[in-house]
Parts: structure tokens; C-alpha cells; sequence
């Protein structure tokens, strides 16, 4: 069907078929109609409350309807389809005349009404979903195509950009208070509102969001706001959210993902730890067209990111999230099902068949655990609810031997599970059959997809300690396990003061209960015995089981030493840092002096250096590896530092550290909080807390503390999570706090801490009675205030907290880089500071929209991005919708040649990608081009053989790039001159002179740039024009506006100065003030319109006038008047008596425009 | 071992007279806060404990965020207790670097004598056990060039009196390979691998202190800071150090702003890059 669609097919002007009400429709006017069909009109036009009606009746149902629509009619009923719409005149035509054609003749064929309705749905429906795939367009739900394509249309926004929610909300401005929608999508949050006559419109980058703040709304009484603050330090106040929570935590979840990439492009795209290889200068790296061409034709859906973050795809992330994150399990799982079950561990079984006959009465027995039963692709999860009897535990499903179903019992769904190590585990399913039923399945299925994997256990738990420690066999217990240095090297501490034994005694009881290394389950007492600190030899394998490193490492297998061997002789920057590194970590320990020691921790940094080379290596990660290498074989170590960078400490290593930084963010938060006198001191006095609290999360406390402790305190950390790191770094504030207030400068603030470190193994109670008390160290205070004192701060908070600060510190790392990158250029071009600035801000916006940039992850910017970013800085360089229309495609062609040469221009290293040094230099020299330069310049990007003349064809193809970048000037003197400079060129063709004899004839540069200088137009081009066609000062980003708005906002500015004046002391001052030159009327409107952010306010401003304006001249004193004055200060009705002769003036403009607006 | 052995050896204030200093301490000690910036592993702090502790440790832990110490240091009739921040030296700790710089009013910028400045290849064998390592020296990662940039750094954007010394540390290696090959001709050039002249012409130009110093030996270090010790313009900091530190520069939030908050007083509002 489609491909008989004549190619004049008008896009995005069908819409899904939806059914409307003429009857009611008042506002409408026919324009054209037939039997089947009308064309209709919007007929609010002089009149302001008819259309300050339309706008609130349109905003209040969220559909912006244009101004044009063609309708199917239903008979003879009032009731019609809509086909349909369109912004202009000449749009809607060709989408009339298409329907005309294609449409009419076969629906006058088809015989009942029903049949010819739903033949136009179909064909309309394939017309749309054609356009539209892999937009909002074709969702399911309607309610969000409609409000997708308002958005949209409102925000000129591209329609890959995925719309997430929408939500009513009021807007607050310093004046106004507007109720409209929040739309909120992939990359914007935007709100609009049209209400009696006044718009309100903004449109933020989630990337510029720097704050999101829950708020009460302005009385203080109801918690429905949010305010948002912008890296500019704008703020937003929205309220009326009624669901505000979901609000705020989708902003939350998208500002993170925002930041996540901008962090990428922060860290100016160098992979310290990537292989160096020789520049590629080959030539043949620059894209031909037909690359590009096949690049830009890649159909939407491919372009597009693989994770489409919609409202469902972003709750369900979230979850599955918050599933991986309390139960450690690896990024691959996700949260299938759940169910609740009573769990009865193996203890209970066996009393129950030691012979009681009634089940039921045992359901109650004390062994049995009431909870939640979670399936992943490759874990089976428990997790207890009751919170007096807590028990948490994870079984892969590769360990589970057996499942069986326990018939006979009352119970409809009894499973039993035997594991590995031959324990079982019955689980009574208690949803409802259904569930039970499908979650059978799903463990059915994910049983069967993990069986393979049974095969390499065997293997694997020859690595493991606890293997070695519970082995009733000699030959096992007295195997030789794979582990840390210190098997060698011995460990730290005297094993007798440190009751190593007893402790492993302990130990080996609690996983004979409770299971081992892949199936340890954590029980009543499990923390308990983990925060008294481990026996050494098992330290290592319980840390890895603590922080699922071993479910990584059993699913890795091989990995480590695969990296190794793959990387053998290659280089990187990362691995000589690495090497600078290794004789300096904990260089006191015996393995570190020699050979072996070292070789461990370089095998173990550099493998992990390979596996995430944008991280690379990062000092600390040296002292952290070498103290885990003590208690850890080389296998472990690598996939425990992997679970620390990604999830424990995500970004602490990475190269802008933005995660220690947060951290320290949240630090200082938590002591606010906590402790408000002694954070309130710091402030006071100037101390900074991260001079000596950084150190201390970087090197998780390893070389604060003596070794001993440290330990102490990674077996807590690993238990629980980061948030330790908090409790104990609040405890050390707290139990030195009194000594803290009396500090006055960073120096005393290092002294008492450094001192307090030092002493932490001495007895607090010296003089105790009981010798017990007497060996209470600092370190056990220490430890008591951390878990006591704070017991508030939580994993989940610590989470929280991290994604709300992101954005702060986000935005500080963005201009610490944006000011180093600029200090570092090393040709500034003689731009001016603020002019790198924009450029670099343009640059970097543009790379941020590249979505192919996350698997390239390089720093330079290629044609497709750079197209993009020459839109931003200059008019001529937008390719526009009309750009692409098919009366341009000669002349879009001229234009992505010329752009495709300025790239090349740029491109000196001719590497098909630009840096921001390239694009500085390049740009800069055009922008500080003389005439002669200029000429020069535009001369040889058309010399294709650069000996310094053009042949006919390059004097064609140089006139046609002109005219390419006049297409937007009109047809004035800009085509005249370009014309007379293509004459004439001709006229002045003349053979080379050292080749007088051949008929070839050529422009030479000297004639040509006489020519042009003979030409005032063309002078005046290349003499100012092109260079200032450069932005590079901060302004408002210009918006694409169609003409009939254009004229529409002209009427508002002449209607503003008609409306006593007072637009020209605030709106229009101000807004005049941001854009030079607001000669011409429309030209001077452009921009309050267009930028979002910055000019909206003012937007609500000239328009509220507009609207008081229209009313007093249409003697319309009803309500919109009221409304609106309602909202403005008594100072501004005051009349200036000199406005009253130019009112007369204004009234002939208004009327003249009007009918321009006719015309159109 | 037990404790951390470095947490022992970053004990400051140990050694209160000096060699280059004057027995006779006046009455009151002017307190000058003075950092240590280069790139990673050059010897800043090795530099350091040579001066507070008169000490060597071969394989000192990498500095992480920073270490504070402090040393008195007696000159002329000027008393001056030093408060020295040391800083990390990867690149990725830069960011950091200005919480450590603001209000300081003396800085030792640290580079490596033996690092090539622009010598493409640098090749670095480590016959260490299988692992055998060329490296591919980049212009970036002369440590002079990054020494340059800090200078660069803090003249914009520190405090505008800022006493700034260039050092080139590791002398001991040019001196032990001239002793080795004093017959060879071309010898201590291949370990030297900054000229003097070059260091010394660029810091003249740059308006900094020079000096080449061995933290190993102690050649130059007590001269270093007894020079700079010399030229802080000690009534200005007299004049200035209750007011300015807490009113003049603005505290400055790393988180907040980014760590870009540093203005050094007077200067202009705009970005200082």
C-alpha cells in the first residue's frame, strides 16, 4: 500500500484518526469541503478571548491544536474524524489535495458508511505509523501519543525524542502563577501553558538541572511541589504535582542518567587505560558520502539508544536495580518473580517428619521464616519479612540439584530444593495458584537455562576455603587452596591476640548451619561474627560472598587470566602509572618487597586497567588491591575491585572521581545533619572536611588507620556496604569532637585526627577491674559509635542521597573541566575567554546529543555531530524541515558539500574527527578573517586541486554555495549579487599562464576577488557578514518559528507597545537588551519566544499585556481582562503621557500586520 | 609490620632546629602555607620528609588527596612555620587540587630531572619477572610540561602573591650515572634528561625560584624553603592573614562550585581559566 503513495506524501501532517464534534466546535471555519471531506480553519483571530478561549479549552484536554485540520465527515451527524493537521496554509493544502487523490475516489466506491470509515482509518493508521516508527506515536496508549505530539509540536522537538509522563502542574513565576502540563521526556522537562490568553513556556535540558528539590507549594501547607535550579542558577518552581513522588523520582532516575553521560564527556573522552596505538592518519578514515548518507539514512529505531527509558522501562529499572543492589547479584539478573512462601530451613524439616502428623500446627514452629521469594535469570533470592526473625539468603540456581514438588501436605505448592552440598530448603508458595503457577514456570525455565553451568562447580569451589575448612576427607582438608599472600607471607597481627582459632571454630559451625561460599545464607548471627572481625584465612572468601565478587567470579570464570593473556604486550597509559605504583604499596608488608608481591598486584591492576579502560588505574586502587591481595588469590582480588568500582563506590576511581567527590558531598551532609554544631564550627573556621576525609573513603581507611583495624573495618564494609565508610568517618568526628571545636585551621583539624588515628589501639578503660574491660580498645569505641550513634544511615540512604547530590557535583566537575580544557588549548585563535567558552559549550552540547559516542568513546566529533554543533553556531549551517523539502534537495545537496569541506577545513590532522582545539583554531581564523582572508578562504575550499584557480565547474559550485547560504536572505540583492558575480567570473576566464595555449580556462584568485570587491552586497559578506554569522556570544538558542507565529508575535509586540508603554520599560527593554538590533519588529520578537529558560518569563510577560492590549481594543472588558490585571502590581498600570502620539502610529502597524497575517 | 608505617613518618614538627635555618628563633613564628604540586611520583613528598624529618624512604605509598605537615624555619630575623600540603599527583586528582592551593601563599612545583621533556620514546624496560614493558612517552607526561601547567594554574587562578619555586628533583641520579660513566662521553646525558639551562631559563622568564634538588641525599632541599622562606613578602601576609583568610577569599566548596570558587582577591568575576 505504501509504496503507490505519490512521494509528495505531506509529512507529519496525519494524524492517528481521532473523532471529534463539529456541533460543538464554534471556533472553526470550513475552508473547503466536499462530499466526504473538510478542510477547516481556527477562527480566533482579532478576536483575544476568543482566542485565549481556544488555548484554554485546547491546554486544559493537553492537545495544542493547530491552526489547520482536514476532517472526515460521517455522513450527515456533526460527528467527524480527524485526518489531519497542520501549522500552515500550503501544508494542509498538499495534504487536502493528497486526500483528494488518493482518498476520495475510493471511498466514493466503498457503499456504507462503516466500511469507508474504516477503510480511511486504516490507510490513515499505516500513513502514521510509517512516518512515526519508533516515536510516541505508535504507543499503545493515546492518552501519551497525544500529549507526545503536542510536546512536540509545542517544544519543536525531534520526534525520536521519547516523551516519559506528562502531568498536571502549575508553574510559579515571580508574577504568575500558571496551571498547564509538565511533560517530562528522555533528554527535556518542559512545561506549557496557555490560559485566557497568556502562554507560559519552558523547556529545560535535564543536563542543566544542577538541583531537584521537594517543596511545600507556596502556603507552605501542601507538600506538591518541586523546584528545579539550572546550572545557571535559574530557578523553577513548579506545584499542584499530585504526584509529585513519581515526579520527583523520575526526575531523579533521568537527571542520573543525564549526568552519567555528561560525566563521560567530562572526562574529555581519554581512556587512560586503552591500548596506545600509532596515529591513524590514513586517508581513507574520512567517511565518503555515500557513508555519511548511509549513516543518516540508518532508520530512526537503529540510531536509537537500546534502552528506551519510558515510564514502564524506568520503573521496571529501578526495581530491577534495587533487587541487584540488596542482594549483590551481578548486572545481568533481573527481578522475574516473586511470591510469598514460608520458608522452612533444614532443622525444621527434620522435626517436622521426626514425626508429627499435623503440618499445620508445625507451620508456626519456630525454625520457619515467613518471606519473599525472588527468581532472577540465574538466582533464587529469600529474603524474610518478619522483622524479629531475619534471615537473607541466595541460591544460584546452578547450585540446586534438585527441585521437587512436596504432594500431600495441604499445601498446593510445596517446593523442596537440594543443593550442591546436599541441604535442602522447602519453600510453602502462599500467592494465589495463579502466581504460584507462573512462578513454577519461570523457575522451570530459569532451572533449565542455569543447568549447564552445574558442570563448572566442581571446579570452582576448589577455590574456596570453606570448602577446605568443612571437608571430612583428609586429602581436601589438606588441599591446597588458591589464596591471598599472606598464606606465604603470613598474615598481620598476632593470631593468638586476635583468637584466630576460636573464630574460625565458630565459623566452621555457622556454615555447616547455614551453608557455604555460593549459598551462605546470612542468619541472626552472621553480622555479629563478621563485626568481632574474621578468621584470616577465611577473611578473603567471606568478603567475596558478602559482596556477591564470587558470584561474578563463578560466572567469569577464566576471565582474569583471558584478559592477562589477550593484553600481553600491549601498552597503556594506565599500566605506566600503574608501574610507578607498584613498589609503593603497603611497601611495610613483607610480599611487597618482593618479586612475587609485586607481580600479584600488577597482574591484578592491570588486568582490571583492561577490563574498564576509561577508568583505568587511579591511585588508591594500588593500596586497596595490595591489602585485599593479602587475604585474596589474584582471581578474587580482580572481580572484588570490579564489585567495588562499579557498585560499591561507583565513580570513586574513575577519572573525574565525581564519586568521591559526591561522597564527600554527602559527608558533609550527613555531619550537618548529625552534628550541626561541629559542622557549623568547620564552616566557621574555614576547615574543610575532605582535606582529610577524602583520603579516608578513597583508601577505604587503609592508610588512616593501622593496617589491623582497617581490616576490621573492610569486614564491615563488605557486610554491609558503603554506608560504614560513613558511620565510622561520623564516629571519628564525634568521639574527637570536643577536641575538633577547639581546632581553628586545617592544620590543627589533620593534627587531632592523625594523633587519634595513631592511638586507636589504646585501652579506653586503663584502670578497669575486669581485664575484659581493660582490653576495650579505641577501636572497639570506635566501631560501638559508628553502629550506635548512626545506625541511621543506611545503604538505602547512602543510595538516595548519592543520586540527589550527583547533580551538584556534576555541575562543578563540568566547569572545572570546561576551565582546564580552555586553559589548555594550546592556540586560543585571539578568541576572548567568554568566546572559547560558548565554543566550548556548543562543542560539548553537541557530542552530548551523539548517541553513537557510547560505543565509540573517543574525544573527537565526527561529520554527523559536527553538523549539529554548526547548527548551533551559525543560522546558515540549520538544516531545516524546509531545507529538506523536496524543491531544496538541489540545493541541500550544495549545502552538506560545502559543510562536508568546512569540515575538512577543520579536520588539519585529516582524521575525520575534530577536536576542540580544531574547531578553535579553525573557527577562530574565520571569525578574525579580513575581506581578503575571507575571499581566500572560500576561494580554496572550492580549488580542488588547490593550484590557485578555479575551473568552470569550482566557479559554478562556489556561486551555488553562496546562494546556499543566502536561502534564507530573500530574493534581493544577495541573488542579484550572486548572479552578477557568476557573470561575470565567466566573462574573466582565462587560461593559466604557463599553460598560455590550452583551451581550459580558469578564474584566477585575483579575478575573483576583484569581482566580488565590485559587488557591495558580496563584499559586505565577505568583509562581515559570514564572519559574524559565527554566535559566539551567550544568547538565547534560537528556534525555528513557522510564519504565521511569526507574524502572531509581532502583533504581540506591537500590541505590547501599543499597551501604555509599559512593555518597553520591562519586556521589551529587557528582552532588547539580550538581542542586538530589534529593528525590525519580528526580528525583535524572535527571541522572547524562542530560548527557553532565560526569556520565558518574559514571555509571560509582554503577553500578559498583549492580552490586556487586545481586550481594551476590542472593548472586551469580560473576564480575561479581569484575570489577567489581577496578576499585575498597580505600578505598571501607570500611563506615560508621551505614549499617546505613538499610539496612533502602533494601531496603523497592528492593522497592517493583521492583514499581512490575512495574506498568509 | 603493624601500623602504617607512613602515618609515623608524616609526624610533623619533629626537628625544630634546621641546618639552614638560625638557632636563635624570635619570639613569634609567621605561619605560611605552602604546597607541593608536579606530576605523580616525581618526589614531592619525598621532598618534604627530607626537609621535616631529614629522613629517605625509598618506596613511599603514593600520596593520596593530600598529606599535611608542618616545619618551622628560622632565616635572617624572620621565623616562619610552614604549613605543607602535599598533594597527589595523578592527573585525576588535579581537580582537587585548588582546595589545597587557595590561601597559599607559597608554592613548590616538582618536576622530575630525569624525565624526558620531548623525547617521543622513552623506553622503560622492566625485566621484572615475565613482564617486559615499552612505553610510549608523551609529550603530556614530561613532567616539566605538567610542571609548566601548575605554574600556568596558580598564576591564574592562586593568590596572586604566591611565591612559586620550580624544582627539579632525582639529582642524585644525573650525579651517581656521571660518577659511574666519567669516562664515557655521553653518560649523564642520557639520565639528565631536563638541561639546567632549559629549567632554568624558563623559571628566570616565568618570574620563579629554581633550584635541582636530591630528596635522596638532601642536596638543595633546605635551600629551597629557606629561599622561599626569603622572599614571602612576610608584612603582607602579617598585614592580611587575619582579614583576608576569612573575609577576603571566599571559602571555597569543592562540591558546590565545583572547586572553581577560588578567586584569587581582586581579580575579576568572570572564569578565571
Amino acid at each position: 500500500m505504501a509504496t503507490n503513495l505519490p512521494p509528495e506524501l505531506p509529512n507529519d501532517c496525519f494524524t492517528i484518526p481521532t473523532q471529534v464534534d463539529i456541533a460543538i466546535n464554534l471556533f472553526w471555519e470550513t475552508l473547503k469541503e466536499n462530499d466526504n471531506f473538510l478542510l477547516q480553519h481556527i477562527k480566533a483571530r482579532k478576536n483575544a478571548l476568543f482566542r485565549g478561549m481556544m488555548g484554554t479549552l485546547q491546554n486544559v484536554f493537553d492537545t495544542k491544536q493547530p491552526p489547520y485540520r482536514i476532517l472526515y465527515r460521517r455522513g450527515a451527524s456533526t460527528i467527524c474524524i480527524q485526518l489531519a493537521v497542520a501549522e500552515t496554509e500550503k501544508q494542509i493544502d498538499s495534504a487536502w489535495n493528497w486526500v483528494q487523490e488518493n482518498l476520495a475516489p475510493k471511498v466514493d466506491v466503498l457503499e456504507s458508511n462503516l466500511e469507508k470509515e474504516e477503510w480511511i482509518a486504516t490507510k490513515i493508521n499505516s500513513i502514521v505509523t510509517r512516518t512515526d516508527t519508533g516515536t510516541d506515536e505508535v504507543s499503545v496508549d493515546v492518552n501519551v501519543r497525544n500529549a507526545s505530539r503536542s510536546f512536540r509540536q509545542t517544544f519543536d522537538i525531534p520526534s525520536s525524542e521519547h516523551l516519559v509522563n506528562y502531568y498536571s502542574a502549575a508553574y510559579h513565576t515571580s508574577r504568575l502563577t500558571s496551571q498547564g502540563w509538565l511533560y517530562i521526556s528522555e533528554n527535556y522537562v518542559a512545561f506549557y501553558s496557555f490560559l485566557l490568553g497568556i502562554e507560559t513556556k519552558l523547556l529545560v535540558e535535564l543536563k542543566d538541572i544542577q538541583d531537584i528539590k521537594k517543596e511545600k507549594s507556596k502556603r507552605g501547607v501542601f507538600s506538591d511541589a518541586i523546584k528545579l535550579v539550572t546550572k545557571d542558577k535559574q530557578e523553577h518552581f513548579f506545584s499542584n504535582l499530585f504526584k509529585r513522588d513519581e515526579v520527583y523520582d523520575t526526575l531523579i532516575q533521568l537527571t542520573g542518567l543525564a549526568m552519567q553521560r555528561l560525566l563521560k564527556n567530562t572526562s574529555m573522552g581519554s581512556s587512560p587505560g586503552a591500548e596506545i596505538i600509532a596515529i591513524n592518519t590514513a586517508d581513507d578514515m574520512v567517511p565518503s558520502e555515500k557513508e555519511i548518507a548511509a549513516i543518516k539514512s540508518l532508520p530512526a529505531a537503529e540510531v536509537q539508544k537500546l534502552v528506551q527509558p519510558l515510564k514502564m522501562n524506568l520503573a521496571m529499572q529501578k526495581q530491577n536495580e534495587l533487587f541487584r543492589i540488596h542482594f549483590r547479584l551481578p548486572a545481568s539478573e533481573n527481578l522475574n518473580y516473586e511470591v510469598p512462601v514460608n520458608y522452612i530451613p533444614e532443622e525444621a524439616q527434620k522435626q517436622e517428619a521426626d514425626g508429627s502428623s499435623s503440618p499445620n500446627q508445625n507451620q508456626a514452629a519456630a525454625g520457619n521464616f515467613t518471606g519473599k521469594l525472588s527468581i532472577s535469570e540465574a538466582y533464587l533470592t529469600f529474603e524474610s519479612t518478619d522483622k524479629l526473625k531475619t534471615l537473607e539468603f541466595v541460591l544460584p540456581l546452578y547450585t540446586i540439584r534438585r527441585v521437587e514438588r512436596l504432594n500431600g501436605k495441604g499445601q498446593a505448592y510445596a517446593l523442596k530444593m537440594v543443593t550442591w552440598h546436599q541441604s535442602s530448603h522447602v519453600f510453602h508458595l502462599k500467592g494465589q495458584n495463579l502466581v504460584c503457577e507462573q512462578f513454577c514456570e519461570v523457575l522451570k525455565h530459569n532451572l533449565k537455562s542455569q543447568i549447564k553451568f552445574m558442570k563448572d562447580l566442581k571446579q570452582f569451589l576448589a577455590t574456596c576455603e570453606s570448602e577446605r575448612l568443612l571437608a571430612t576427607d583428609e586429602s581436601k582438608a589438606e588441599a591446597d587452596i588458591p589464596g591471598g599472600l599472606g598464606l606465604k607471607f603470613g598474615f598481620l597481627g598476632d593470631p593468638k591476640k586476635l583468637k584466630d582459632r576460636s573464630k574460625t571454630k565458630l565459623w566452621k559451625q555457622y556454615l555447616e548451619a547455614n551453608g557455604r561460599n555460593l549459598t551462605m545464607m546470612r542468619a541472626v548471627n552472621f553480622a555479629k561474627l563478621i563485626r568481632v572481625g574474621l578468621p584470616n584465612r577465611l577473611r578473603g572468601e567471606i568478603w567475596e560472598a558478602c559482596s556477591g565478587a564470587m558470584y561474578l567470579r563463578f560466572m567469569n570464570q577464566g576471565q582474569f587470566e583471558n584478559i592477562l593473556e589477550s593484553h600481553k604486550d600491549k601498552l597503556s597509559l594506565s599500566l605506566e602509572e600503574i608501574e610507578k605504583d607498584l613498589n609503593r604499596s603497603l611497601p611495610e608488608y613483607a610480599a611487597y618487597q618482593t618479586e612475587e608481591g609485586i607481580n600479584s598486584l600488577r597482574r591484578v591492576l592491570t588486568a582490571y586497567s583492561w577490563k574498564d579502560p576509561e577508568l583505568g588505574y587511579c591511585q588508591a586502587m594500588n593500596i586497596v588491591t595490595s591489602a585485599i591481595l593479602i587475604y585474596m588469590s589474584e582471581e578474587q582480588a580482580f572481580f572484588t575491585l570490579s564489585i567495588l568500582c562499579d557498585s560499591y563506590l561507583p565513580g570513586y576511581y574513575s577519572t573525574s572521581m565525581y564519586g568521591a567527590l559526591l561522597d564527600q558531598l554527602i559527608f558533609e551532609h550527613l555531619l550537618e545533619t548529625t552534628m550541626p554544631i561541629l559542622h557549623e564550627h568547620f564552616k566557621k573556621t574555614d576547615i574543610q572536611l575532605s582535606v582529610a576525609c577524602l583520603p579516608w573513603f578513597l583508601s577505604l581507611y587503609i592508610n588512616s588507620m593501622p593496617l589491623l583495624f582497617a581490616f576490621r573495618v573492610l569486614d564491615c564494609f563488605f557486610m554491609e556496604g558503603p554506608k560504614i565508610l560513613f558511620q565510622v568517618g561520623l564516629a571519628v568526628l564525634k568521639i574527637n569532637g570536643a577536641e575538633l571545636l577547639k581546632a581553628t585551621d586545617d592544620g590543627a583539624f589533620m593534627h587531632i585526627l592523625k594523633d587519634f588515628f595513631a592511638s586507636l589501639d589504646e585501652p579506653i578503660y586503663p584502670n578497669a577491674d575486669t581485664a575484659r574491660a581493660r582490653s576495650l580498645t579505641k577501636f572497639n569505641e570506635l566501631l560501638l559509635v559508628a553502629y550506635r550513634d548512626f545506625n541511621l544511615v543506611t545503604d538505602e540512604s547512602i543510595r538516595q542521597l548519592r543520586k540527589t547530590h550527583q547533580l551538584k557535583v556534576v555541575a562543578g566537575i563540568e566547569s572545572f573541566t570546561k576551565r582546564s580544557a580552555i586553559r589548555n588549548l594550546k592556540d586560543t585563535a585571539n578568541l576572548s575567554k567568554d568566546e572559547l567558552g560558548v565554543l566550548y559549550d556548543k562543542y560539548y552540547n553537541a557530542i552530548y546529543y551523539d548517541e553513537k559516542r557510547k560505543e565509540r568513546n573517543d574525544a573527537k566529533m565526527d561529520y554527523v555531530t559536527y553538523e549539529r554543533f554548526m547548527g548551533s553556531l551559525a543560522d546558515w549551517a540549520k538544516f531545516t524541515a524546509k531545507d529538506r523539502t523536496s524543491e531544496r534537495q538541489v540545493q541541500l545537496q550544495v549545502g552538506q558539500t560545502f559543510m562536508k569541506r568546512f569540515f575538512e577545513y577543520l579536520d588539519t590532522k585529516n582524521v575525520s574527527g575534530l577536536t576542540l582545539q580544531d574547531v578553535v583554531s579553525g573557527i577562530g581564523r574565520i571569525v578574525k578573517n579580513g575581506l581578503m582572508e575571507q575571499i581566500e578562504f572560500f576561494f580554496s575550499l572550492h580549488d580542488g586541486d588547490k593550484d590557485g584557480y578555479l575551473t568552470k565547474e569550482e566557479v559554478l559550485k562556489l556561486s551555488e554555495t553562496l546562494l546556499w547560504l543566502f536561502r534564507e536572505k530573500g530574493e534581493g540583492e544577495h541573488l542579484t549579487g550572486v548572479s552578477g558575480f557568476l557573470k561575470h567570473a565567466y566573462e574573466y576566464l582565462e587560461p593559466k599562464p604557463e599553460q598560455p595555449d590550452s583551451p581550459d580556462r580558469f578564474l584566477s584568485t585575483a579575478s575573483c576577488r576583484m569581482i566580488i570587491l565590485a559587488d557591495e552586497t558580496l563584499e559586505f559578506f565577505f568583509d562581515h557578514e559570514f564572519a559574524q554569522s559565527f554566535q559566539l556570544t551567550e544568547m538565547p538558542i534560537e528556534r525555528q518559528n513557522s510564519l504565521s507565529r511569526e507574524i502572531f508575535d509581532s502583533l504581540f509586540t506591537a500590541g505590547t507597545r501599543f499597551a501604555t508603554g509599559r512593555g518597553k520599560r520591562r519586556g521589551l527593554s529587557r528582552s532588547s537588551s539580550k538581542t542586538p538590533s530589534t529593528t525590525t519588529l519580528s526580528s525583535g520578537m524572535a527571541s522572547p519566544t524562542s530560548g527557553p529558560g532565560v526569556t520565558d518569563s518574559q514571555v509571560g510577560v509582554t503577553e500578559t499585556d498583549v492580552a490586556v492590549a487586545q481586550a481594551e481594543t476590542n472593548g472586551v472588558q469580560e473576564s480575561p481582562k479581569a484575570e489577567v490585571e489581577s496578576n499585575i502590581p498597580e505600578e505598571e498600570e501607570v500611563d506615560d503621557e508621551d505614549e499617546d502620539e505613538e499610539d496612533g502610529d502602533v494601531l496603523e502597524e497592528v492593522d497592517r500586520l493583521l492583514d499581512e497575517f490575512e495574506k498568509s | 609490620m603493624s601500623a602504617n608505617s607512613s602515618d609515623s613518618q608524616r609526624e610533623a614538627t619533629s626537628t625544630p632546629t634546621q641546618a639552614a635555618s638560625t638557632p636563635s628563633a624570635p619570639a613569634k613564628a609567621v605561619q605560611v602555607k605552602l604546597v607541593l604540586l608536579g606530576e605523580a611520583a616525581v618526589g614531592k613528598s619525598s621532598l618534604v620528609i627530607r626537609f621535616v624529618n631529614r629522613d629517605f624512604q625509598e618506596n613511599r605509598e603514593p600520596t593520596i588527596g593530600a598529606a599535611f605537615l608542618t616545619q618551622k624555619c628560622n632565616v635572617d630575623d624572620r621565623s616562619i612555620k610552614f604549613e605543607i600540603w602535599d598533594t597527589a599527583g595523578q592527573e585525576r586528582f588535579h581537580s582537587l587540587a585548588p582546595m589545597y592551593y587557595r590561601n597559599a601563599q607559597a608554592a613548590v612545583v616538582v618536576y622530575d630531572v630525569t624525565k624526558a621533556v620531548r623525547i617521543s620514546i622513552c623506553h622503560c624496560l622492566l625485566q621484572s619477572s615475565h613482564l617486559r614493558y615499552t612505553f610510549t612517552n608523551r609529550d603530556e607526561q614530561a613532567s616539566l610540561d605538567k610542571a609548566k601547567s601548575w605554574v600556568k594554574e596558580l598564576q591564574r587562578q592562586a593568590n596572586p602573591n604566591i611565591v612559586i619555586a620550580l624544582v627539579g628533583n632525582k639529582l642524585d641520579l644525573v650525579q651517581q650515572a656521571e660518577e659511574e660513566d666519567e669516562d664515557a662521553e655521553e653518560g649523564a646525558s642520557t639520565v639528565r634528561q631536563v638541561p639546567q639551562e632549559e629549567a632554568a631559563a624558563y623559571a628566570q622568564e616565568s618570574g620563579l625560584l629554581f633550584f635541582e634538588t636530591s630528596a635522596r641525599t638532601g642536596d638543595g632541599v633546605d635551600q629551597v624553603f629557606s629561599d622561599i622562606a626569603k622572599s614571602i613578602p612576610l608584612e603582607h601576609i602579617l598585614a592580611s592573614s587575619r582579614g583576608s583568610r576569612q573575609s577576603n577569599n571566599p571559602r571555597i566548596d569543592l562540591m558546590r562550585e565545583g572547586a572553581n570558587g577560588l578567586r584569587a582577591p581582586g581579580e575579576g568575576s568572570s572564569c578565571a581559566c
